[in-house]
């Protein structure tokens, strides 16, 4: 089911009132609804699924409470690794099967062996990075004995299954989200509002910015040789735009939605686009799965606490696998790679570890000079680096950059004076003005009417309903 | 818990009124064809439907001098498949004409035309740059005929609509300019005569038998027309239409607005002479060519 369709307007608001109405006093039961909620929610796309992720629950449901009652740490780690290499040999065999054969055909056939791949018609089931990553986190959090194992399968499963996160994220903590969900929740009508908030400017993002510069990035990045390099640098800046509105819209409905039955998810974005150098984006770019990797991958490898050649190749194994996390294909590897690259220089300076607070410029609302070139840079750094995860192919990414560079001065008319050129402007000014709490935080009758009904407004007239997915599904 | 679902429903019924607004601001404050004008469950002896060029006809002239109550619904896109959308709804609306009498010419049977089905639902036509990848709009203004207010409101402003209509006049804003069409012929072989009979076959399943046609005045300096006019009429009267061929009534181009539609100040003229046709049809039960009792064009 996906949030913007008729299906889920009608699916909220059954979900809600049964949510506070009919189940409120009795813990489990609400749970247990919200359970089969999510299930619904799931199923809709096609119910098959259903039984993988049942499956992956079960398992790390059961392997997690085998992990804390092991008497010896052998036993622990066995029960461990039985849920991750499972757990990761589903991911492998959805996701990336066919990237592998296919590529060790093509190596073959490079030596000069003719190969076969052997590739099958696998359908990559909705949601299965993010759910499986939400699994991993909580038996590997057992086994470090940081959280004890939920003994109620309603509220673990819902803690893997919860629909507003299930599909794209934001990956959750055990830690975050099972504490809420094994205690009462009371109906909060600042929470209430500030979720409704959410959920509008994320169809915003989504319908307005992301939907409507989608035509636009497809026509350039399916025809490149048909534009001048200008057109494609513009082409690369929107989508830079067009990915953040998409999936921070996501997030910020699956927020807004979350809070609604009064759970708060981690936030997912915080002004990437403001970000004055890699690392910052970085800590503002899917934060949930940043951090992810960065405690069960990056720390255990030794982060920065082992030899400098150590650190760097931790570095690169980090953003190379949060490349290929978000799909079989070379084009990712090298985004990931490129964002490496760019990460090294401030690992090596020491300089990785700046803009640790606010987004810019703290007590003010506009940033100086130098920090405005800062982040113009940053910017065109990301979007270069966009331009392979956009594209179908290697090839076709340096077919893009190529043309790109060596007609940089030229821009097509269209791309000029195109009213889309101010989708860039008016997405960093929106999140300037939410940085600056300017569209936040009140909460009279009549303010919040004006507001949402504006921006539905809005939405109805100049947003795209033209069915484009969201780009974070096929992850 | 109140104060939320409070804040929501106001939030909602703010939604409805803006939406309802704006709804009516395309519908009455921009509307190009008159679908609010057609009425419900009416009986009438004369339907006369067609492009714009219908509306040089007054149906209150055409009315009185028949003595027939008449409705002229003309419809301002330019294809015939158009009006047999038109004619669906004036049928939908349950409504019935003993006689229909549908405009027919080269220049509707070829034009492009008009019939996705947002562009009707719009109850206008220029609100379909709004309308057309906009799911919501096209949504509620697919139902919103079912929200009583709305129906309410169609039935005030009805009149206002009709005045409207009846003062439209072509030539305060056009400039006549002859030499605007292109001068390439229309293609003789391309009649789209399966249209005609499309709306023929319509019109008898809802018990409507008597379907005339009619060719629309159009001026002498229209270039493209004449060479395939007189195929096009032969091959309509070839197939039992009885038809009225007006094309040539005023060959005075001051009597035109544009080459292709009458002055105002011409349709009193045009409902006379047509009202009379239909008058010499009730009594001989046959159809008569329209007279021309204009001045003789000027001579091109």
């Amino acid at each position: 089911m996906l949030f913007n369709s008729i299906s889920f307007l009608i699916f909220l608001p059954i979900v809600f009132v049964l949510y506070w109405f009919v189940f409120r006093k009795n813990l489990h039961r609400q749970n247990l609804m919200l359970l089969l909620a999510s299930y619904v929610f799931y199923g809709w796309w096609d119910w098959r699924f259903l039984f993988l992720l049942i499956f992956s629950t079960g398992l790390d449901y059961f392997t997690g409470i085998r992990i804390h009652d092991a008497g010896s740490d052998r036993g622990r780690k066995v029960w461990m690794w039985i849920s991750v290499l499972t757990n990761l040999g589903f991911l492998g065999f959805f996701k990336y099967y066919n990237f592998f054969a296919d590529s060790f055909a093509r190596m073959l056939s490079g030596a000069g062996f003719e190969a076969h791949p052997w590739t099958l018609q696998i359908i990559l089931p909705v949601g299965i990075s993010f759910y499986t990553f939400h699994g991993l986190s909580y038996v590997i959090d057992i086994y470090h004995k940081r959280i004890v194992p939920s003994r109620n399968w309603v509220n673990y499963s819902l803690f893997v299954s919860y629909f507003p996160l299930l599909v794209a994220g934001p990956i959750e903590r055990a830690t975050h989200l099972l504490p809420q969900l094994e205690k009462p929740r009371t109906f909060n009508f600042h929470t209430a509002v500030d979720g409704l908030r959410l959920m509008i400017w994320g169809f915003a993002k989504k319908l307005l910015i992301a939907d409507t510069l989608a035509p636009e990035v497809n026509t350039l990045f399916e025809q490149p040789e048909s534009f001048h390099g200008g057109s494609l640098l513009i082409g690369a800046m929107y989508f830079s735009i067009q990915i953040y509105g998409d999936f921070s819209g996501y997030s910020d409905i699956a927020r807004g939605v979350s809070k609604l039955f009064g759970i708060e998810l981690l936030v997912n974005f915080k002004y990437p686009y403001l970000s004055r150098s890699i690392p910052e984006f970085w800590r503002r770019w899917h934060i949930s799965l940043s951090s992810w990797f960065r405690d069960y991958l990056y720390i255990p490898l030794g982060g920065s606490k082992v030899g400098f050649l150590k650190s760097v190749r931790n570095v690169f194994v980090i953003f190379i696998v949060s490349g290929f996390w978000h799909g079989a294909n070379w084009t990712f590897i090298a985004w990931g790679a490129i964002h490496a690259l760019l990460f090294i220089p401030s690992f090596v300076s020491g300089r990785n570890r700046t803009n640790l607070g606010d987004a810019f410029a703290t007590g003010k609302w506009y940033p100086s000079i130098r920090e405005v070139l800062q982040m113009m840079i940053t910017f065109m750094l990301v979007s270069f680096a966009w331009i392979f995860f956009r594209a179908n192919d290697l090839q076709h990414a340096f077919s893009y950059i190529g043309r790109m560079i060596t007609d940089i001065g030229h821009v097509d008319a269209f791309y000029v004076r195109t009213l889309t050129n101010l989708f860039i402007p008016v997405s960093l000014a929106t999140d300037l003005l939410h940085r600056n709490q300017y569209l936040t935080g009140i909460y009279k009758p009549w303010y919040i009417v004006l507001e949402i009904t504006l921006i539905t407004l809005l939405i109805l007239m100049f947003g795209n309903f033209g069915s484009v997915e969201f780009i974070y599904f096929q992850f | 818990m109140t104060r939320f679902i409070r804040t929501c429903s106001l939030t909602a019924g703010g939604l409805l009124v803006t939406l309802t607004g704006m709804d009516c601001l395309y519908s009455y404050g921009i509307a190009r064809h008159p679908l609010m004008d057609i009425p419900e469950n009416q009986h009438y002896d004369y339907l006369i439907i067609g492009d714009s060029r219908v509306s040089s006809l007054l149906e209150k002239d055409i009315s009185e001098q028949t003595g027939k109550k008449t409705l002229v619904l003309p419809h301002y896109g330019d294809h015939l498949a158009d009006v047999l959308k038109l004619t669906d709804y004036f049928l939908e609306r349950g409504n019935h004409a003993e006689t229909v009498i549908s405009t027919v010419d080269l220049r509707i049977a070829q034009s492009s035309n008009m019939t996705h089905e947002w562009e009707f639902y719009a109850h206008e036509v220029r609100a379909q740059h709004y309308l057309k990848p906009r799911f919501p709009f096209l949504m509620y203004a697919r139902n919103n005929r079912r929200i009583p207010f709305r129906k309410v409101l169609e039935e005030i402003s009805r009149p206002v609509n009709t005045v409207r209509r009846d003062t439209r006049d072509f030539g305060i804003f056009q400039k006549y300019e002859p030499t605007r069409e292109q001068k390439v012929p229309y293609d003789t072989s391309n009649l789209r005569l399966d249209l005609i009979m499309e709306l023929r076959k319509k019109l008898n399943e809802h018990g409507i038998q008597d379907h005339r046609l009619m060719v629309a005045p159009l001026s002498p300096d229209y270039p493209r027309f004449h060479p395939g006019s007189e195929t096009y009429k032969q091959v309509m009267r070839s197939h039992g239409f009885r038809l009225y061929d007006c094309a040539n009534v005023f060959r005075d181009t001051s009597a035109f607005a544009d080459i292709l539609h009458l002055k105002r100040k011409t349709y009193r003229d045009f409902s006379r002479l047509f009202a009379d046709s239909l008058k010499k049809d009730m009594r001989a039960g046959q159809p008569q060519m329209a007279s021309a009792t204009q001045k003789a064009a000027r001579p091109h």
